[in-house]
């Protein structure tokens, strides 16, 4: 019996011992002895799901068109133990069990915070482990079993006062029962430290240093440590234009630069959002994606990507809302096959409410390579195959929908799916992918 | 003559000969035509070998499975090409051999895209880590409902985008990740207009001040239909405090925003918009409440003084600036805070 058998069956004989206190009636509360003594109710809740997830991805392959699938059916039932009321010590315990076609998957979490009077925390401990064992008629290409835990610690100094630190400490470990080249066991390490608004500001905002190291016991070339430093400012008026920015920068230092280049990336958010009146907001999107590498080469090229919106809204009041925008992004970069730019209409409804949450998205626009002039050219007729433009301009359709019906008080039915064709220049690179997902949840 | 006869006939052997002659003379296009199509067979294969090759060092740093899956299909095709080859099939060859480079170019593509999208997800991943827990906290403190649908809606996408991460689907897990982000941000957008449930029961309570200084302006005036926009602007204040109990906080929000809107214009309409008198008048009675408050010691007490009075510093600039609506606001909010801390001091 493997280690990720062994491990199943731990996390399984858990998930169902937390299970036994499980009462019909809703917020059962059973007595437990953490807690301080005035309020130490800890309330149980489950929950039993069960559903079918689809992944599609297609495309033209020698002649013939190609489809990747993998389909599966799961079974979950999770349960969640807390602590109730306003203790100042709380604790949380969340076992999972999700038995499926392809896999089986086991997930404990366990948590323990520390509060301040008026419920502002002070310090908190998470533990998790999970763990996925495949059968052995799986679609799924990559299919060791893995066993994957996870600590962290964070401590919040000044958490009451108008400027509040954040200082967190976290350390995980992926095992996998048959390591390959591509399924590598690895150990992570973080220590993270930074300064947010207070409770009392009314603009919130978060500014943060992050080190980071990952370690590959069987492959090193490939370890690397990571310096980051990471940036949020959001401010929000009833009547006015609501900001809210983002920024996370990165160095990542590799081992062994000839298996991979070290490398610095960005990453800058700015969106702003407009009353024009009761009903109608304008909004503006703008985001940049930038990977410097040290060393430019094979797949690792220098890149910039611009992208933006700009739309308006109607938000979801009396009823649904809309939403209507022109889409853009760019791709400047150091391999001449990719540089691209693209434009899309994109239109969107959604409604959030007590019965209903859904949320539907439509884009459709064109994407043009710089590479690619349009000519039909025959391979044959070629003596440098490398000359051919490797990406064809496509026009594409996007679409996704997210929704959640809450049937009866205990019941709920969520759908996920999206779907993405490319009919390009070039019938032979005409793809598409897609995913779809339907869930029941029964809560109790 | 029989000599001449004899030239004119020709013999068996000449005949033969001549058969040979036109023969090769036929043959040797076809056979420089077979020579021709063997070197430009050999020339194609050897120009496959090369991108292959190339391909592979590509695929081999990429960490794609798809793309190695592809290449390994690409040196199949190659290898039977080279068979085909030497048994002299050199159209065959040829034509495998320029199947095994579209299935080489699909890995190349599916190799660099997936170099891009494996950036870009584990960029992703780390953030909505971070973006998730800061979220799922606010909209559990504030027991934000629809919030928590999001969340956990969120939450699914995320895990599957993770698994998607460690099957080396690269793409799909960036979609997934993006669209988990689009329903956090969507979270928290409620969160915050929502106004963490306290800064939105305080704008009703700030609008409902409104409305009762607009009817106090209004007494005496005998426009009835500002009295019915102002009944109308109590009426929308009303079912945002009924959107609120019935954990609608979003559409709280802009009920609240509308009514206050509403009253606004009401005032302007009854030419008694607000001036700066008014705000300053405001003003003073907040300053003389809050030296009466000094010296609390209860310290939730404190931290809303405090409050209250950066709410009144940012009224003051805000009627030095000339916005004397937004002063008005927002010397009533500190007020507002001022009074709670008044009662928790009772």
């Amino acid at each position: 019996m493997s280690r990720g058998h062994i491990l199943a069956a731990v996390l399984t004989a858990l998930a169902l011992t937390a299970g036994i206190p499980f009462s019909p009636v809703r917020d059962a509360v059973v007595r437990a002895a953490p807690a301080d003594p005035d309020t130490a109710a800890f309330r149980w809740s489950g929950t039993l799901a069960t559903g079918y997830d689809a992944y599609v991805q297609s495309y033209f392959l020698a002649t013939e068109d190609t489809t990747e699938r993998i389909q599966e059916m799961e079974v979950t039932l999770g349960a969640e133990g807390a602590t109730a009321g306003p203790a100042a010590g709380r604790w949380r315990v969340a076992p999972q069990i999700a038995v499926g076609s392809e896999r089986t998957r086991q997930r404990l979490d366990l948590g323990w915070s520390r509060h301040a009077d008026d419920g502002t925390r002070l310090a908190d401990v998470l533990a998790e482990l999970r763990a996925v064992q495949y059968h052995g008629t799986t679609d799924y290409a990559l299919s060791s079993d893995r066993t994957e835990g996870r600590v962290r610690l964070r401590w919040f100094p000044a958490a009451q006062a108008g400027t509040a630190g954040d200082v967190r400490l976290e350390g995980s470990a992926l095992r996998h029962t048959d390591p390959s080249e591509l399924e590598v066991d690895r150990n992570d390490l973080l220590l993270a430290a930074g300064l947010r608004s207070g409770a009392l500001s009314d603009d919130r905002w978060r500014a943060g240093l992050r080190a980071g190291r990952r370690a590959h016991p069987d492959t090193t070339a490939i370890d690397r440590t990571t310096l980051g430093v990471d940036a949020e400012w959001e401010r929000f008026r009833l009547d006015g234009v609501a900001w809210r920015t983002s920024l996370r920068s990165e160095r990542r230092n590799v081992r062994d630069e000839t298996a991979r280049p070290s490398s610095w990336s960005h990453w800058v958010r700015a969106e702003a959002e407009r009353p024009l009146s009761d009903l109608l907001s304008a909004e503006l999107r703008l985001a940049l994606e930038w990977w410097d590498y040290d060393v430019s080469r094979d797949a690792y090229t220098d890149q910039r990507r611009w992208s933006g919106l700009i739309g308006l809204r109607a938000p979801a009041l009396d009823g649904p809302g809309w939403s209507l925008g022109v889409a853009w992004e760019t791709l400047d970069g150091d391999d001449p096959d990719e540089p691209y730019r693209q434009l899309g209409l994109r239109g969107g409804l959604e409604t959030y409410g007590r019965i209903l949450s859904l949320s539907a998205t439509v884009e459709v626009g064109r994407r043009d390579y710089a590479s690619d002039d349009g000519a039909e050219i025959d391979p044959l007729d070629v003596d440098d195959w490398t000359l051919i433009p490797l990406f064809t301009d496509f026009t594409y359709t996007e679409f996704w929908l997210n929704g959640t019906w809450r049937v009866h008080e205990r019941l709920s039915l969520t759908a996920l799916a999206s779907w993405l064709p490319e009919s390009h220049s070039d019938d032979e690179d005409d793809q598409s992918l897609g995913f779809a997902s339907l869930h029941a949840v029964l809560r109790f | 003559m029989t000599a001449q006869r004899r030239h004119l006939r020709p013999c068996p052997p000449t005949l033969i000969l001549a058969a040979l002659v036109l023969l090769i003379g036929l043959a040797a296009p076809v056979r420089a035509q077979n020579q021709g199509q063997q070197e430009q067979t050999l020339e194609f294969l050897e120009g496959t070998d090369a991108y292959l090759e190339q391909v592979a060092s590509l695929v081999q740093v990429s960490d794609s499975e798809q793309a190695r899956v592809l290449l390994e299909s690409a040196r199949d095709k190659q290898g039977q090409a080279h068979q085909l080859y030497e048994g002299r099939r050199y159209a065959f060859a040829l034509r495998l051999s320029r199947t095994a480079r579209q299935i080489g170019a699909q890995a190349d593509r599916m190799a660099r895209g997936s170099q891009g999208f494996q950036e870009r997800a584990r960029q992703s991943l780390d953030r909505l880590h971070d973006l998730h827990e800061q979220v799922s906290e606010r909209a559990a403190d504030t027991g934000n409902a629809p919030a928590m649908a999001l969340v956990r809606q969120a939450e699914g996408l995320y895990l599957r985008a993770r698994e998607q991460y460690e099957q080396t689907h690269y793409e799909q897990s960036f979609r997934l990740l993006d669209q988990a982000e689009h329903s956090l941000r969507q979270a928290a957008r409620l969160i915050l207009e929502s106004g963490d449930l306290d800064r939105l029961l305080e704008e009703q309570a700030r609008v409902g001040e409104l409305i009762a200084t607009a009817r106090d302006r209004l007494d005496g005036a005998s426009d009835p239909a500002l009295a019915r926009a102002l009944d109308a602007a109590a009426h929308t204040l009303d079912d945002a405090r009924l959107a609120l109990e019935t954990d609608q906080p979003l559409r709280a929000m802009r009920l609240t925003q509308r009514a206050r809107n509403e009253t606004l214009r009401v005032l302007r309409q009854a030419g008694a918009g607000v001036d700066a008198a008014a705000v300053q008048r405001e003003i003073d009675r907040f300053d003389a409440r809050q030296d009466e408050l000094s010296g609390a010691d209860d310290a939730e007490a404190v931290r809303l003084l405090a409050r209250a009075r950066a709410l009144r510093d940012q009224a003051v600039q805000a009627l030095q600036q000339g916005d004397d609506e937004l002063a008005l606001r927002t010397i009533r909010s500190a007020l507002n805070v001022q009074r709670q801390a008044g009662e928790r001091l009772r």
